[in-house]
């Protein structure tokens, strides 16, 4: 594994530098990016949930109002803890990602595939060859 | 080649599709604009779409294209290229390309 270590610097380097980006050394700049990154997150579940409800209900008053319901309860109260993470799972869903994950299930690249004893064209022929023989041997 | 380095090719890949717009954007800045104008028009559209057009629907896409393209460029532009992988279904290609049998 000696090979790729400078290789595995390289990219830590690369991504410890993108990070940084995000202010991570700055003092108190870290927490003011996450929550800025939160709100974000907010606005795009708002304007998920919008778009939920108009779907199914159309437009008018209630439907504004079990909008702000809704946005009230899953945003500003403290229920943001179960359904943020839930909208972020949501999110992998519908936008995709999900099937990076699955495609390495089904492909199992660190696993060695098994695919059976080689079968080349020589091999069959010598099995065709003693079935042959053995069946002589048996029925004259 | 190993089972670890299959791995690392792949994540290699995967990588390497991700931050070559950043990359890209690093030494041709012409680009690195092209780049944040695309994905200030995708965020607009998006909202539009769910808001319509109206004063609201500017103050939500202004406030998303300030964090999303100018405050987090390096962050949104790498997700925005695996949603691409995602959505366009390449990683089944990417994946299955790139494994080894036997």
């Amino acid at each position: 594994m000696k090979k790729y270590e400078s290789f595995t610097m390289a990219v830590s380097l690369f991504l410890l530098s993108l990070i940084s980006k995000l202010d991570i050394f700055g003092v108190g700049g870290i927490k003011q990016d996450i929550n800025m990154l939160i709100l974000a997150f907010k606005l795009v579940i708002l304007l998920f949930i919008i778009s939920f409800v108009r779907s199914r209900f159309g437009g008018g008053p209630i439907v504004s109002i079990m909008v702000f319901l809704l946005a009230y309860i899953m945003l500003f109260t403290n229920y943001f803890y179960i359904f943020g993470p839930a909208m972020f799972i949501y999110f992998f869903i519908i936008f995709g990602f999900i099937s990076i994950l699955f495609d390495l299930s089904i492909a199992k690249p660190w696993k060695k595939m098994n695919l059976g004893p080689d079968t080349t064209s020589k091999e069959a022929g010598e099995r065709i060859e003693r079935a042959r023989s053995l069946r002589r041997g048996l029925y004259g | 080649m190993g089972k670890k380095s299959q791995m690392l090719l792949i994540t290699l890949v995967f990588l390497i599709i991700m931050l070559a717009p950043l990359i890209l954007g690093k030494f041709f800045p012409l680009l690195k604009v092209m780049i944040m104008f695309y994905l200030a028009l995708i965020i607009f559209l998006f909202v539009r779409r769910i808001l319509g057009t109206g004063i609201l629907s500017y103050l939500v896409s202004g406030i998303l294209i300030y964090i999303f393209v100018i405050k987090f460029y390096y962050l949104a532009v790498p997700v925005y290229m695996l949603y691409l992988i995602g959505s366009m279904m390449l990683s089944g290609i990417i994946i299955f390309g790139l494994q080894k049998h036997g």
